[in-house]
């Protein structure tokens, strides 16, 4: 009976665990939203969880709602029309299959996307000339201009080549520059104030460090609320390094709305429009917000942080932990209920051990009434109920027992989609 | 004690793997062209309007793409669009500044008349839709797929029936009295039915009536085939170019649609009234003819050109030279999207397959009259049985009809090898079509 009920215990907790695999299979993002001078600490922290939480096989990201970048109007004015025209005629060229002339205007068409888009101006032809340079010099066999342009395309925009403009070949060509192991290359990063960096608009971290990133062509955002943007386009070069750095003058720019109200939403019973915001924002199905407490600053040596996870428009977990500077790996583990391996001085020797008879053994016949031979030793079992691991069991089987009582009869009508 | 703390555990584990913010009934495959309606029948909040569609691929279509159209507050619908990647594909709903995500099933059919009478719908693969199925009655018929892949159209016993793929082949528009019909070409919200004497335009609107447009008059017709937009067609037939009243070439007729018909000019192609299919380019500004020495192209440049003719002989290997063949070729389309003409080149072509029975071979040839290099042989595929249809799905999955069986090819790879599919038809497949 007890074998049977354990089969089928087994049974119930694999199919959960390949149900709950299976739902968990979406982005998660994680975003550092701590304010002025506790922005570094939760940028620190945040990493930490993301990397964290990517080595347990998750699609863990971190990334920050930074405002968009003010467009320059004198650096945009008639650039974005001009580049439309080139690339228009590019393409047109292609189809006509007059590769050195769609060469010529898609780098004419390149140039000028480039300044756009360092001017703060949003386009997708910076990625469409790219494709078609790449399609080009795969036709003409220049394999290494191809390989360059794809690569530069897939940094930016990772959506493949339109399938109607280029044929199956160029999508399977896209298809090798994703899946080819990159070829990396690094950053020294540095920043006066210390800054947040962004590499084609994702967030690397803050700008101090190396950074060994996969080689090619980056838009490089340094960005710090209160600051002006600083943008630069930079070529990581394979197994080199070289410095990059920025100085953000004060301009008084505002802190992200996003930002602020995520952070009083992670004080709130449920996540609000903030975390719904970038639920859809960075396409992700969870949210984690790293906060850090008031006088959280870098400089200081322990700070409180702490920790909101949103699913599913509710908060599924929260964490607290002090944190000190240099440690935040082990401040992300706190926050996420895990165990921190910590260095276990050995105790001093003691120079006169006590010490303890031990008998052998070869039966339990052969030990005393309470013990059991195991390992041929004799040895007293410890009880189920001293493991620390029994009494959490019992707990967690308490509330969940409650909870699947108590949830359903409590909780709100949910949704249901009928799909006809 | 330690059984009822796993149950506990287990129980818990059973409330986090739950979705409790969104439960999903009713039916979640569902077929390309579909008009799909959510119904937020329990549960706040409410829908906004906007939708999105993250098809298998990743590829994600917005509002426009899908027709996403908001009813009411509780109620919004799209169209499954075509070209779209059949499998698992998600929903993004916005409500309330949130976002519900609605997983379905998207399916691709492949749909066969067998000389029964039976019309089945085939699932192309991943696709997990139970098969539809109605009976037609026994009788020649012909089929064709609406280009958005909504409706099937199919001329049979006399009648021309609209049905709707998604919806178990029920009728989806009033069908219509309209004997004789030898060739059909679907176009949005509308076929084109050849007779042996004439070419009728029918109009039809989804849930409602069928009436016939317009029609022209054009003797010997023998195949007929429209541009993507439904705005041109071409008419293969029969014709007789020195007026003594027999026929003595296979012409091409160019055809204007739009209230009505338009006949426009005259292609003739050869001195043999011999050629039985055609297909037109996605732009409607020319076709490819199969005949039995050649596969023709026929380019309609803008007025007053003369249409520009090019042609690429059928030919066989013997002692490793190439010798002509008398070829028998059943059936022709194009593909709908841009694809390579030669292993070496990409260029913005159509791509067209020819189905030909005496070699069992599919013969894929490009045309691209835009670049002055009209007619080209890019691949073959031979089949182990004679191919009687072909018909291309997304992009360049092609499917082919032959006895009984379905096969699948890759048109974008060189001399494809052909994947026979599970789906096996009750009689032999004599009408076949593949939603796009």
């Amino acid at each position: 009976m007890r074998a049977f009920l354990r089969r089928g215990l087994a049974a119930l907790l694999l199919l959960l665990a390949a149900r709950v695999s299976a739902q968990s299979t979406g982005q998660t993002v994680v975003i550092p939203a701590g304010a002025g001078a506790s922005l570094g600490t939760t940028v620190a922290v945040a990493r930490s969880v993301a990397l964290r939480l990517a080595s347990q096989g998750r699609k863990a990201q971190l990334a920050y709602p930074a405002p968009a970048v003010p467009v320059d109007a004198k650096a945009v004015k008639g650039k974005d029309k001009q580049a439309a025209a080139k690339l228009k005629r590019a393409q047109s060229a292609f189809e006509m299959m007059e590769y050195d002339k769609v060469k010529t205007l898609a780098e004419d068409a390149l140039k000028l996307y480039k300044d756009l888009l360092k001017a703060g101006a949003s386009t997708e032809g910076y990625v469409a000339s790219l494709h078609l340079l790449a399609a080009t010099a795969q036709l003409q066999g220049d394999a290494k201009e191809s390989w360059k342009h794809m690569n530069d395309a897939f940094l930016f925009d990772q959506r493949p080549p339109s399938k109607k403009v280029f044929s199956p070949q160029v999508q399977e060509f896209y298809d090798q520059v994703k899946n080819e192991p990159p070829r990396k290359g690094t950053l020294t990063l540095s920043s006066t104030p210390p800054a947040l960096v962004f590499f084609n608009g994702k967030l690397f971290g803050m700008a101090r460090g190396k950074a060994t990133i996969r080689a090619g062509l980056y838009l490089t955002r340094f960005y710090l609320p209160g600051y002006g943007s600083r943008l630069r386009w930079v070529r990581v070069e394979p197994n080199q390094d070289r410095p990059l750095g920025a100085e953000l003058e004060r301009d008084e720019s505002p802190e992200e709305e996003n930002v602020g109200e995520l952070r009083q939403e992670v004080e709130a019973a449920e996540p609000g429009p903030a975390t719904n915001q970038a639920v859809v924002d960075f396409g992700a199905e969870e949210v984690v917000v790293v906060t850090g407490g008031d006088g959280c600053a870098a400089q200081g040596s322990r700070c409180p942080v702490e920790l909101r996870w949103a699913k599913e428009a509710r908060w599924i977990k929260q964490g607290k932990a002090e944190h000190t500077v240099g440690r935040a790996d082990d401040t992300a583990a706190v926050l996420l209920g895990e165990r921190v391996k910590t260095v276990v001085t050995p105790p001093p020797t003691d120079p006169n051990p006590p010490v303890t008879p031990e008998r052998t053994c070869a039966f339990d016949s052969d030990c005393g009434v309470k013990e059991r031979c195991k390992g041929g030793r004799c040895l007293v079992p410890r009880r189920v109920t001293r493991t620390w691991w029994f009494w959490t069991l019992v707990g967690v089987g308490v509330a969940g027992i409650t909870a699947a009582i108590v949830v359903p009869l409590t909780g709100p009508a949910r949704p249901t989609i009928e799909v006809r | 004690m330690r059984l009822l703390a796993r149950l506990g555990l287990a129980l818990l584990l059973t409330s986090a793997g739950c979705d409790k913010s969104l439960e999903v009934t009713g039916a979640t495959q569902r077929v390309v062209g579909q008009t799909v309606t959510f119904a937020l029948t329990q549960g706040e909040p409410t829908f906004e309007g906007k939708a999105w569609l993250r098809a298998a691929d990743g590829v994600t279509y917005r509002e426009p793409e899908i027709k996403a159209k908001k009813t009411d507050d509780r109620t919004l619908s799209f169209v499954i669009p075509p070209d779209v990647a059949v499998g698992a594909a998600e929903v993004l709903a916005w409500a309330g500044g949130g976002v519900y995500k609605v997983p379905i099933e998207l399916n691709r059919l492949a749909l066969t008349i067998d000389d029964k009478g039976v019309a089945e719908g085939w699932p192309l693969p991943p696709g997990g839709l139970a098969k539809p199925s109605r009976s037609l009655g026994a009788g020649p018929s012909f089929c064709a797929v609406t280009p958005g892949g909504g409706e099937l159209v199919v001329a049979a016993g006399g009648k021309l029936l609209i049905l709707d793929p998604g919806g178990e082949l029920k009728d989806a528009a009033a069908g219509i009295i309209l004997p004789g019909v030898i060739a059909l070409a679907a176009v949005p919200g509308g076929v084109l039915a050849g007779s042996e004497s004439a070419l009728s335009l029918i109009r039809f609107v989804k849930g409602g009536a069928t009436t016939q447009a317009g029609s022209l008059t054009i003797t010997g017709l023998r195949g007929v085939a429209a541009s993507e937009a439904g705005d041109r067609a071409f008419v293969l037939s029969s014709c007789d170019t020195n007026s003594d009243s027999q026929a003595d070439s296979d012409c091409v007729h160019e055809v204007s649609i739009g209230a009505s018909l338009g006949l426009g000019r005259r292609a003739v192609l050869d001195g043999v009234p011999s050629a039985k299919t055609i297909s037109a380019t996605r732009d409607g500004r020319g076709a490819v003819v199969g005949d039995s020495e050649t596969i023709h192209g026929a380019w309609f440049e803008p007025e007053p050109a003369t249409p520009r003719l090019s042609k690429v002989a059928w030919v066989v290997k013997q002692g490793g030279a190439d010798v002509p063949f008398t070829a028998d070729p059943t059936s022709i389309d194009r593909a709908a999207t841009v694809v390579k003409s030669s292993p070496t080149e990409v260029r913005n072509v159509d791509l067209f397959a020819v189905a030909e029975k005496a070699k069992n071979a599919i013969t894929f040839v490009a045309f691209n009259p835009v670049a002055q290099n009209d007619l080209q042989k890019t691949s073959e595929s031979i089949l182990p049985e004679a191919p009687l249809a072909v018909g291309y799905g997304r992009r360049t999955e092609l499917v082919v009809a032959a006895g009984k069986s379905l096969y699948t090819l890759d048109a974008g790879q060189s001399n494809p090898a052909a994947k026979k599919l599970g789906a096996q038809t009750g009689g032999n497949i004599q009408a076949f079509a593949v939603q796009p």
